[in-house]
């Protein structure tokens, strides 16, 4: 008994950390690119949410279109809040940029209540669930990891394999020498905010699948988010998955052998000592 | 010093304040979530001119009635001014002091914001000078009316079933009377049905269950006392959990429940109506087979129902009231003529937001018409202790000593094939309890 609990307790807490590395994904590209702090994150994951559902209420056969559409949304939304807002804040102090993206937060739920309204909404969609003695496995939750996989390694491979990613090293590497070497850094920018933004749109159409979710709801995902990056090192995706199924294993031991309320509590005292004894982070190289 | 240092220093440190300000925007999360464009606060014209013969009896209250409980809000209101009028209608309110009083309600829309209902309660009090007082539906709110009505002294029929018995046990009962079951008695109804129908007649094994609920006030009074309660019924809990209230994954929780099976064969939670749909669609994520189980209050709504579809039938929920629910009334209107009076006067049939509004009227008639002195707050509040009791259309109505009800009873209802059908208490059932529910692979 105590061992298909203990079973089940590591695979609840890798497939919910999947999620986590994935949201925390979007998040450290975006600073890994133009060392901007996305504050926006957890609005943006329900925006992804809801844009997925919204597909889903018109084509309610498949969660396949409303992650396609949430992507693609994902990717414009973020060519357009860079353009708008985040090319301007490049250079200025870090508070300015907290300030302007807490404020995009408030528009966002603000907007997606007026939308959607404050109830909650789910993906009602019946995945099966194969149980083996009392341990069970969702194909939800997996269908959620294997995306969440697939997405790391298209990110990894877009980096090292692409011209486009070799101009991204370049510009993360040196952007002065890289601006000399005729490298369009503004337009890197646009494409390295939208791809942490579609990432994290992906990460909320996804969530959807398994969690129901509301317009204010971003906050813990947000917030657990910058656990995994602080964790998993800065600017770097692997380690960002990594450690999204660390914490996710984490909270999920907490809760299943100790009390789920001292979760979230247990999760960031992981980011202060973190920050204490190894600030690199998991997969950073001592300075 | 490199730049790259440099900023991994100050990402460092703007994640910090990033959390910090993340667990401060948490704070103010419950208030801020779901208020929208503040809109002009109102009161009704009220009778401008009083009848000749009759006094004025002022009521006074708060409703939400923008943001996200102004439906419920709006139909409590709805439910008191309908009171109001029919009242008025049958020539007022014939008291204990020989006068006749007339009603003329005095409302402001709080916006469901608990910093307007304490600015609202003063005002009624200190400036529109109300007699007595109407709390709103909604617990954050409801709380935020007690220190006010304890602070003047006055009178208050509490309009929510969210209280800290223990931060008001005394205090509370001088200046608030309770018309809603209240949170702490929410799982009793359950558990009778547990212990006085299902374990004699159904299953043997039906008294090991599971609880597990929230830590806002209204979950935790109603998990606490609903442990207490089964404690006393004879109930085995063979997992008791408490949770953060809007936690986002709860499969840890569900885990245990699932590793102490077969012993567990009921759950029941208090839980919001996102954990109502979060624990059901991850009961059955997780192939735990339940005999029954009761996800949280959220179950009531259509919306929860549509959400977890095709599971939400056989699932249990509990309400204050509902139409359909009959009790056998001996004072105040008949469930079929309150329920044609409403639907005529509002184009929509009530609910049990509604029913609270007029019962709390209601319940001020009568103490009204037995107290000798009226318009004394505290006369009128050992008229409501000693004798007021009657059973209206919503049920029984008769409080402790403390203000407490402890007349009415919540009733289980079970969603069957999309309706929800009253299955306890057997007064007033219309369908029996389909149980147990069959396991999630074969549905």
């Amino acid at each position: 008994m105590s061992l298909e609990l203990l079973a089940q307790t590591i695979i609840n807490g890798l497939f919910i950390g999947f999620l986590f590395g994935l949201a925390g994904m979007g998040l450290t590209i975006i600073f890994g690119v133009m060392k901007i702090i996305n504050f926006a994150t957890g609005a943006m994951i329900m925006l992804g949410a809801y844009v997925g559902y919204w597909t889903y209420t018109y084509w309610p056969y498949s969660a396949i279109p409303g992650i396609i559409v949430s992507v693609g949304v994902g990717f414009l939304f973020g060519i357009l809040v860079y353009q708008v807002l985040v090319r301007r804040l490049i250079g200025k102090p870090l508070l300015t940029t907290l300030l302007v993206l807490f404020g995009l937060t408030s528009i966002l739920e603000n907007s997606m209540l007026n939308l959607w309204s404050p109830n909650p909404r789910s993906i009602p969609i019946d995945f099966p669930t194969y149980s083996y003695g009392l341990i069970s496995i969702s194909t939800s939750r997996v269908f959620v990891s294997i995306m969440a996989i697939v997405a790391t390694i298209l990110v990894l491979a877009v980096f090292k394999y692409t011209t486009f990613g070799r101009i991204i090293r370049a510009v993360i590497q040196d952007k002065i020498a890289a601006t000399l070497m005729g490298v369009d850094v503004n337009r890197v920018y646009t494409l390295g905010f939208s791809l942490g933004v579609t990432l994290t749109f992906l990460a909320g159409a996804l969530l959807a699948m398994v969690y129901p979710f509301e317009p204010f709801g971003g906050l813990p995902y947000a917030l657990m988010a910058f656990v995994v990056v602080v964790l998993g090192t800065l600017g770097n995706p692997v380690g960002c998955l990594f450690a999204g199924l660390i914490i996710g294993t984490v909270h999920s031991f907490v809760g299943s052998y100790w009390t789920l309320n001292m979760s979230p509590a247990v999760a960031y005292l992981i980011m202060i000592i973190t920050f204490l004894l190894r600030p690199q982070g998991l997969m950073g190289k001592k300075e | 010093m490199s730049e790259d240092k440099i900023n991994r220093r100050k990402y460092l440190k703007y994640a910090g304040a990033a959390v910090a300000v993340g667990a401060i925007a948490a704070a103010g999360y419950g208030i801020s979530q779901y208020s929208q464009q503040p809109a002009p606060t109102t009161t009704t014209p009220g009778p401008t001119t009083p009848t000749t013969g009759k006094k004025k009896l002022k009521i006074g209250t708060t409703k939400p009635l923008t943001g996200a409980e102004a439906i419920l809000g709006r139909n409590e209101l709805n439910g008191t001014l309908l009171w109001e009028k029919m009242v008025n209608e049958a020539g007022g309110i014939k008291a204990g002091d020989g006068n006749t009083y007339e009603v003329e309600m005095v409302y402001y829309n709080d916006e469901n914001l608990p910093e307007n209902v304490g600015r609202f309660f003063e005002k009624l009090i200190v400036e529109d000078k109300v007699n007595y007082l109407f709390g709103p539906i909604y617990g954050p709110l409801g709380m935020a009316t007690v220190p006010v009505v304890m602070r003047y002294e006055q009178l208050e029929f509490y309009g929510t079933a969210s209280y800290d018995p223990n931060q008001w046990q005394d205090e509370f009962g001088e200046y608030v009377v309770h018309v809603c079951t209240n949170g702490n008695a929410y799982l009793r109804s359950m558990m009778d049905m547990i212990m006085d129908y299902i374990v004699p007649e159904l299953d043997p094994d039906a008294k090991n269950i599971a609880i597990i609920h929230g830590d806002d006030i209204f979950r935790n009074t109603a998990g606490v006392g609903g442990m207490e309660y089964a404690k006393e019924k004879g109930v085995n809990v063979v997992v008791y959990e408490k949770y953060h209230t809007g936690a986002t994954d709860l499969s840890p929780i569900l885990s245990k429940i699932k590793a102490a099976k077969p012993d567990v064969t009921i759950l029941l939670t208090g839980g919001a109506y996102q954990d109502a749909i979060l624990i059901t669609k991850q009961l059955k994520e997780l192939d735990i087979n339940l005999k029954l189980f009761f996800p949280g209050t959220g179950t009531v709504t259509h919306e929860w129902y549509d959400a977890v579809q095709p599971y939400g039938d056989y699932v249990l929920t509990i309400t204050q009231w509902e139409p359909g629910v009959k009790y056998p009334v001996n004072y105040g209107p008949s469930h079929d003529e309150y329920i044609s009076r409403y639907t005529q006067e509002y184009g929509q049939e009530p609910e049990y937001a509604s029913a609270i509004g007029y019962t709390q009227g209601l319940a001020l008639q009568m103490a009204m018409e037995k107290c000798p002195d009226p318009l004394n707050p505290r006369a009128l509040r050992e008229t409501v202790r000693k004798e007021v009791e009657f059973i209206g259309f919503y049920g029984h109505f008769k409080t402790d000593e403390h203000g407490i009800q402890i007349g009415h009873k919540v009733v289980v209802m079970q969603w069957q094939n999309g309706k929800k059908m009253c299955v306890w208490p057997p007064q007033v059932a219309n369908s029996e309890l389909l149980y147990p529910m069959p396991k999630w692979s074969e549905r």
